[in-house]
Parts: structure tokens; sequence; C-alpha cells
């Protein structure tokens, strides 16, 4: 069985900061939301979620909020600021030019 | 954006670092909630709790690595451990109290020494004048190729030619001054101040005094920003003819000499006679525009004219061909130099070109400026030589001390080799050791540094006072401020990581596995490490070889110059000035009063003579002349003899030998023939070994020729500098001048201890006119002493350098022979006990020792014999490779070295076999 392949460095983020843009979610919501997006190609541990969620939030991208969840005990909410949000359009654009450059080449023809 | 960003994440940052207790129990908070929910689904899902729990956390990838990954990422791991390696550094130096003791020492009297020079250097040299926006205001100067005929006649103050014949002064005349004023659009202010600034006797409650005293125009104060501390400041309105004169005193001569009286102004002065009233006191921060020479009293420009105008009514202050007055300007914002100078020189070219009539072959002087904010003297000419090499020499103790201590940390270090091969083998990287000695090296460097800055206090302190001594002294304030601060700092972490980085990367660089085997098999690595140590502690011997050798010349050069035959004898001599001349005295009044005065002086108990002249010996002024000798110069051929004018009795009073003929007595009067003495040099330099009695010297040009008749010749005496020759010299009566000089040297010959008269001359002086104070008194031992203030300083300075820099290498040798000694316990036991005398041990340590020093001083002679060019200019009649010091040195230290080398060896000889085995 093949090993399903490392994330992109700094793909991570961006894919947090896309989940986060759409609505404010605690930790363990994310990582639902990952698996449940990306299925199996994509594998994020669990535990190396939270050390780049405390990095985007050091950066200023995201911020934090404890407040009640959804089965009422204290979590802790990220949501997208708008320096992040700024951040994810030019992160989404690299990425777009990225990809599209690399598959136009993986797309050549052989001569 | 970039800073945005940063102005954004600052708060984040410090709410990491400084809520570090609520950060962890959020990050615990955070990571339970979600194992708690996954493992809620997953038994939803059908597992059993615990095999939920196990795949909920494995999951995870190890939560505690998961969470040490966040404080990395929330920044605050750096930070942290630098704490943690400062608490580990307190406990470690806690261990060993008496090393810290003896690291922080070496380092603080390093530092110390550096500060205080620093500090010194930053007041001659880098601090700005305290007043307003001192970085605005300029001087103006002029230069000239060739003097301005017609042009300027008299020029006040300092002014010089340069070897290309480039003439220049700051001196300018009041026309000048005026319509610059009126005429100029780079400046915004502009002050005047005479050039000459002088020496008065002031008379307060009834005492007289010697005070320095500047003129000022009206607007100085407003123009500097600098408003008095009580009273009010000089108004423009104050520098007019018709106004009544008032001055501002500076605050030292307002607390010294009215007690800080706060109700000072209004009070009455007498300045060289003539009352003057106090309208303020100047802040205490304010000593002038010149570092180092301050100011008493400021009086308004017009008085000083009214003053003048008494004195030399020949030279008239308003002419504008007198240039007298310094100009000072406050350029406008953004004005740069090159734009004020060419606007000033329009303005002046068209003022003095009226002066001229044929225009075309005028020389008009070029004006400048140049920056002022940081005062307008010499003093950085004067001082700056001698301030760098003192700053050399204490960098290099401060680099002494440094390899020193780095010596001590290598020899604790490899005390601490388990411990750190411990620590490696447990997985720390090496950098990270690095950085724990680094953290403990910059500890004690700081705590060094910071006991250096108390000891600079002190020594800046002592070194100011010891140059405000002797007759030229500089009085500056030396307050700490932020540049002197920083520079401590930087030096501080500078040798902190100096010497802290040698021993800690040798002390990693190790092979962990048999390190922690114990002590056997490791000789490679101490081996290297113990070389390492005796290449520092050769260093130490080399520098301070240098040093040595520094002082030593600077000692022998003291101690020749205070043995130079000064042509008169020194001892059992006082010497003071007076200047009746200021307050308004006559001719003739002037010959009674010093005739009187010479009188009174000779009728007080244990004087046996008394005389007085123009200038007396040693560090004063004198006049150059030169005359024609009819007979053995061609006609309009003169040749270069140095003037003096003399009373009475001189050369009887100083012990001067009259060689020829007879001294200038008291029948040499107005009304005699002309007469002059001659010194033994003017003899043979001038009348190649002829009598020169009966031959006369001719002055001046056409109708104005005076013919003097050489009557003796007298035995050479030193006037300037004890460096230089005697020059060819004559001395004329005083009362055949054209002018009575306005002021006299005495000179009071006594029986007694000199010190002893001070005393009853002083009442003598102000008995005969309480407005004449003598300034200057003290023995002429003391005025030889005080010329010598600059050789004296260094030979001390240097001399304290270098015994610090012997002491420290001294250390530094015994503590690396003493560990050598420890080292090779086990080696000497096993020589004992197969049969090696304790003779032939201590031979062998010491030989070890002795090859230390010697390669030391192998290394320090050609560092040293470039090094000591630099001391030159410093010398007097000494090669700087004088082989008497340099050899004497070179025992001197290997005497110390060997001593300090001496007592581990001992140590190491008297080892019992049994003992030494049994440590194994």
């Amino acid at each position: 069985m093949s090993k399903p392949s490392d994330l992109v460095q700094g793909t991570l983020d961006l894919l947090l900061l896309k989940i986060l843009a759409l609505e404010p979610l605690h930790g363990w919501a994310i990582s639902q939301r990952l698996k449940q997006v990306s299925g199996d190609v994509l594998q994020v541990s669990d535990g190396s979620l939270y050390p780049a969620l405390h990095k985007l939030e050091q950066e200023g991208w995201i911020a934090s909020e404890w407040k009640p969840s959804e089965n009422n005990r204290r979590a802790k909410f990220y949501s997208l600021t708008r320096l992040g949000r700024r951040h994810l359009e030019r992160e989404a654009e690299n990425w777009d030019r990225l990809s599209s450059a690399i598959s136009h080449v993986i797309k050549l023809r052989e001569a | 954006m970039k800073l945005a960003h940063w102005i954004y994440k600052l708060p984040l940052r410090f709410h990491s670092l400084f809520h570090r207790s609520r950060v962890e129990k959020e990050l615990g908070e955070e990571f339970q909630y979600h194992l708690d929910r996954q493992i809620e689904t997953l038994t939803s899902q059908g597992m059993s709790p615990n095999e939920a729990r196990n795949a909920a956390l494995r999951a995870m990838h190890g939560i505690d690595s998961q969470k040490e990954k966040c404080r990395e990422a929330r920044g605050i791991g750096v930070v942290e451990e630098l704490l943690a390696d400062s608490r580990y550094a307190v406990r470690a130096f806690a261990k060993n109290p008496a090393l810290v003791l003896v690291i922080v020492c070496s380092i603080a009297l390093g530092i110390g020494a550096n500060t205080a020079i620093f500090s010194v250097i930053n007041a001659v040299s880098l601090k700005m004048l305290p007043v307003r926006e001192p970085g605005n205001l300029v001087l103006l100067k002029w230069t000239s190729k060739g003097w301005p005929e017609g042009i300027i006649e008299d020029v006040e103050g300092g002014g010089g030619q340069d070897k290309g014949g480039l003439m220049s002064s700051n001196s300018f005349s009041s026309e000048v001054y005026a319509e610059l004023k009126k005429q100029n659009h780079v400046f915004e202010q502009m002050l005047a101040f005479a050039a000459n600034d002088e020496n008065v006797n002031v008379e307060l409650e009834g005492r007289a005094q010697s005070a320095h005293s500047q003129a000022v125009s009206g607007d100085f104060f407003a123009a500097l920003g600098v408003s008095p501390i009580l009273g009010r400041t000089m108004l423009p309105s104050d520098d007019t003819p018709s106004s009544s004169p008032v001055a501002i005193v500076s605050y030292d001569f307002w607390r010294k000499h009215f007690g800080s009286d706060t109700e000072v102004a209004g009070k009455t002065i007498t300045y060289n006679g003539v009352p003057l009233s106090i309208a303020g006191v100047a802040p205490p921060e304010f000593f002038g525009e010149r570092p180092g020479d301050p100011i008493d009293i400021y009086i308004p420009l017009s008085f000083y004219q009214t003053q003048w105008t008494v004195h030399y009514p020949q030279d008239p202050l308003d002419s504008p061909k007198t240039w007298w007055l310094d100009i000072v300007g406050r350029k406008k914002p953004g004005v740069n130099d090159s734009r004020a100078n060419a606007e000033l020189q329009v303005i002046m070219e068209r003022v003095l070109r009226s002066h001229v009539q044929k225009s075309a072959s005028a020389i008009i002087p070029t004006v400048g400026v140049m920056p002022a904010g940081r005062g307008l003297n010499d003093l950085r000419e004067r001082f700056s030589t001698s301030l760098l090499l003192l700053m050399g020499m204490v960098a290099l103790v401060l680099l002494i001390a440094c390899a020193n201590v780095a010596g001590l940390l290598m020899a604790r270090a490899s005390a601490r080799q388990k411990e750190i091969a411990v620590r490696l083998s447990l997985g720390a990287s090496r950098a990270r050791i690095v950085r724990q000695l680094l953290v403990e090296s910059l500890m004690l460097s700081a705590i060094g540094g910071a006991a250096g800055l108390l000891i600079s206090f002190w020594a800046s302190s002592a070194l100011v006072r010891m140059l405000g001594s002797g007759r030229n002294a500089i009085s500056l304030p030396t307050q700490i401020d932020l540049r002197v601060l920083a520079f401590t700092a930087l030096v501080s972490i500078l040798s902190g990581i100096l010497f802290g980085l040698i021993p800690a990367l040798s002390a990693t660089r190790v092979n962990i596995a048999p390190t922690l085997k114990d002590n056997a098999a490791q000789f490679s690595t101490r081996a290297s490490r113990f070389a390492m140590g005796k290449t520092l502690v050769g260093a130490q011997v080399a520098l301070s070889f240098l040093l040595l050798t520094a002082s030593g010349l600077f000692l022998r050069t003291l101690t020749r110059l205070q043995n130079v035959n000064l042509g008169f004898d020194r001892h059992g001599l006082v010497t003071f000035e007076v200047r009746p001349g200021l307050n308004g005295y006559s001719d003739p009044q002037l010959i009674q009063y010093y005739e009187e005065l010479q009188r009174r002086l000779q009728t007080v108990a244990g004087v046996r003579s008394a005389a007085f002249a123009q200038h007396g010996p040693i560090d004063s002024g004198w006049t150059s002349h030169s005359p024609e000798i009819p007979g053995y110069t061609s006609p309009g051929q003169q040749v270069d003899m140095n003037q003096h004018v003399v009373g009475p009795a001189y050369f009887e009073t100083l012990n001067v030998p009259v060689l020829l003929g007879r001294a200038v007595g008291p029948q040499d009067t107005e009304t005699s023939a002309n007469v002059l003495v001659i010194n033994e040099t003017a003899m043979r330099k001038y009348f190649h070994g002829d009598n020169p009695l009966g031959k006369h010297l001719v002055y001046g040009k056409h109708k104005n020729r005076i013919s003097f008749e050489i009557v003796g010749v007298v035995g050479d005496v030193k006037y300037g500098k004890i460096r230089d020759d005697v020059p060819p010299t004559a001395y004329s009566p005083y009362q055949q001048s054209k002018l009575i000089s306005r002021q006299m040297v005495y000179l009071v010959r006594t029986n007694t201890d000199p010190a002893a008269v001070l005393g009853s001359v002083q009442q003598v002086c102000l008995a005969l006119n309480k407005d004449v104070p003598p300034i200057r008194l003290q023995t002429e031992e003391d005025v030889v002493n005080g010329s010598l203030f600059l050789e004296r300083t260094f030979a001390w300075l240097s001399g304290a350098f270098a015994a610090l820099a012997l002491l420290l290498a001294c250390i530094g040798l015994y503590g690396t022979v003493a560990y050598a000694v420890t080292r090779r316990t086990a080696e000497i036991g096993i020589r004992m006990a197969l049969g090696a005398e304790r003779k032939r041990i201590l031979r062998m340590i010491m030989s070890e020792t002795l090859f230390i020093v010697g390669a030391g001083l192998l290394a320090g002679l050609p560092i040293a014999w470039i090094a000591v060019k630099l001391l030159k200019h410093q010398l007097y009649e000494l090669s700087p490779h004088d082989p008497l010091t340099i050899v004497s040195c070179c025992f001197a230290i290997l005497a110390i070295a060997l001593f300090a080398g001496f007592m581990p060896a001992r140590r190491a000889a008297r080892v019992e076999p049994i003992i030494a085995l049994r440590c194994e």
C-alpha cells in the first residue's frame, strides 16, 4: 500500500485558513472538517494540527476565543482575521499559479 | 505592511510570555477537549472506552511533543530557555564563588579602566555643548594666502599659518560682524564673543581674586538658548556703550564666591577696579564654549571695549582693521555649509573692498564655517593623541583580562567535562551547550561591566583631577551619559563573548564515550585543551610585556625631564603674577608699584631676595624679536632672539650665573643708556667665540632703530617647555621697554621652606593694593612639576596599567601551572616512586613555565618593537627601542612570572608518591 503523500509544506496553513474562512471552528471540528473534505488523500494527524493553529494565531492571521461549543463545553474557537483573509487570498492565488504551472508541465506530451 | 504585521504580532508574543501560566492552562484544556470529543465519537461508533482512548491518543502523535511544538510556535521557547540557562548559571556560580569573584574583578578592572578613559574622551571630543540644538551652530573662520595688507592690522586671539603659508584665524572685525548680521540669509541667529578670554582681577566683599572672564555679545545667551537659573539673562540693551555694565556669573563661581546666595542678582563686584552689577547666574552645565576651560564671568562686549580703550588706546576695537571677534551662527534649517560659505563670502568681500584702493592687488580673506556644536577649542588636538594611546593601553589590559578569564573558564570547563558529556549524550545539541556556557560568561561580563562602571566613576574623576593640575589646567565635567553607558554595555558584551566562546567551543568538542568512562584515556582532548591554555597565558605575557615596556619608557622620560638642568635653582623659590595694569595704572605708577612690591617682599621673614620679570621660567610665554648685530650680520640680515624684560636682582634671585660682565641692575633706568644681557647660547651662536661685551644689538627698521649695548652674558635658562632647547635670548631692563609691562611675574628666593612664605607673600601683595591680587601663587617646584603633568599622568597611568596586566598574567600563569600539576599528579607520583628526585620534578615543572613565559616574551618582543614606535613623540631624549628599558622589562617579566609559576611547582615537588597514586 502506498503511503499517502505528505502535505506540501505550507499547504496545511492554506487549508486551515480556507476552512476557517467559512466559519469559526474549534480544533476538533477543524480536524473532522479536514478529514471530510480531503478524505484519505491528505492525512493530517490530530496532533500536528495544533502547532499549526498556534503558529497561525501567532502570525495574527487567525484569532481565538473561548466560548461554549455545541455540547455546551468551553472550547477554543478559531476565526479568520482581516489580515488572515488578505493572506489567504494571496496564498490561494499563488497556489493556483503554482498548481496550474505544474499540471501544465505534467501534461506535456513526450516528443 | 511588514511593520503593521509586527505591531499586530508583538502583543501576542508578550501575551504568551507574560501570561505563561494561563497560556499553559489553556493549552492543556484545548487538547483535553479534543481528546474527549474524539473518545466520545469513537465510543459512539462502538469502540470500548479503553480502545477509544488509546486510538485518540495515538492519533495525536505524542501529546507532549505536540504541546511543546505549540509553545515553540508561540515563540516563547528561546526566552524560556535563556531564563532556564541563567537560572542554571546562577546555580553553577554559587558552587564556585571564589572563581566568580576573581573573574568579575578582572573584568571589572578592565572595563572600569576602559570606561574611565572613554568618558574623558567623550567629554573632550564627543559631547555636544549643553545648548539648544548644538548641531546647527557653526563658528566662522577666515583663511588667506598671505597677509591681507590694508584690511587687517591687528588679529587678536588665536591665528596661525600652516606649512603652505595659508593664514587662518577665527577673529573678525566689528564691522564685518555687524554687516554679516545685517545682510545674511543663512543664519537664524548670530552671536559674537571676544577672541581673547582674559584673567581679570575681581574684588568681592573686600577680597580680591583672579577670575576667568569672557566678553560676549548681548544676544549670546539668547542665541545659544541658555537661560540663567537666577536673575535675568544678558540682553542686547546691556551691550551698548551707554548701558550700565552688568555681568552673568557661572554657577561654580556663584557657589564658590557667593555661597549659593539666591539674592545675588543686583550685587556689585569690582572688575579690574570698575564696579559691575551681577544680572544673573548661568546654569550649572554651561561652561562657556570651550570644553575644559570654564568661564567665571561673562561681560558685555561694550564694557570690554571701554576697558580695552583705557589700556590700549592705540588699537581701538571699533576700527575695521582690528580683528578681535569670534562669530558663531545658528544655521537655518536646510542651509548647508557651502551655501553659507558662498553667501558670507559675498557680503564680506563687499565690505572689505571698500577699504582698499587698488582693489586688484588686494588680498581678501576667504570666509568659511566650521561645526561648533562640540565646542571651539584645541583641547581635542592637544589631548587626542594622548587619550588614544591611553585608550589603546586600557584596551590591551582588557584583552589580557579576557584571556585570563578564558583560561580560568577553560580550567573550570574541564572540571565540568563529565556534566557536559552527559548532556551531550542525552541528546543536547552542541549549539545548545555552547549557548548555555555563553549565557554564563555573558552574565559574568555583565556583572563585571556593572562593577566596572562603578570603578570608572572613581577612576574618571581621579583622571580629571590629574588633568586639572598644572598651569594649563583643564576642568571637564565627566558625567556618565548615555554614550558612555552604551560603550560600557558594548564592551561588556564583546568581552563576554570573547572570553566565553573559546572555552565553550573547546569544552563541547569532546569525545563522549571515553569521557563518560572516567578519567582514563582522555589525554588527547585534554592535552590540546591544555595547549590552548598555555597559548592564552603566553599571549598575556606578550601583551603585558608590551605594556610594561611602554610604561618603562614613560617613566624614564619623566625622570629625564625631572632632572633636566633648567639653568636656575628651582628649589626654595616662590612665584606669582600681578596685573596692576588691569586696574589702570600709568607707567610711573607701575614702576613705583613694581619696585615697592619688590622692596616689601624682601623684608618678609625667610625671604633672601625678590625680583620680577615679564615672564617667569618654565611653561610661560616669551616675545621673539629679530635684531641685527652690527659686525656679525650683513646689513638687513636679522637673527632670531627671544626677548625678556627683567627687573633688578633677577639673575641673583634665580641663581643664574653671570658669566661675563654684569647683570641687569637698579642703575638701568629709562634715562640711562640702553643695555642688554644675553645668554650663553646667543653668545655661542651669534658671536662665534668672540667676547660680546660692548657689542650692540639693533632693533627696528629705518628711523625707529634702537641700539642696545651688551653688558653681560648669563647662563641659559629654560622658559617654555622643559623638552625644548634654550633659544638665543636677550634680557633688557624693564624700564627701557617702549611700554612698561602691565603685568609682572615675581620670583621670591627663600631661606626656608618656600611653601611656608606663601601666606605672607599674599598678605604683602594685598596690603599694597587690595585690588591687585597675586595670581598663581605657588612654589617654582610646583610650576615645574605642573608643566610635566601630562608626562606624569602618562607614567602613572601606564605604570598602573602595566602592573594590572602583569598581575592578571601572573594569575593566569599560576592557574595554568597549578592545573597542569593537578593533571599530572599521578604521573609525578609514578616518577617519584621510580626514584625521581624532588629537584628533578621541580625542574621539570619550572622548565614548562619557563617555556610558556619565554614563548610569550618571544612573541611580545616584535609586537612591542613595532608598537612602541607610536610613542616616539611622547618620549624625551630616549629611543623607543631603548635597550636598557627593554632588557630590564624582559627580566622583570621573567622574574615575576617565574615566581608565579614557582609556587605550584613547589607543591608538585612535595607530592607524596603514595597519595598521588591513590588519587587515581
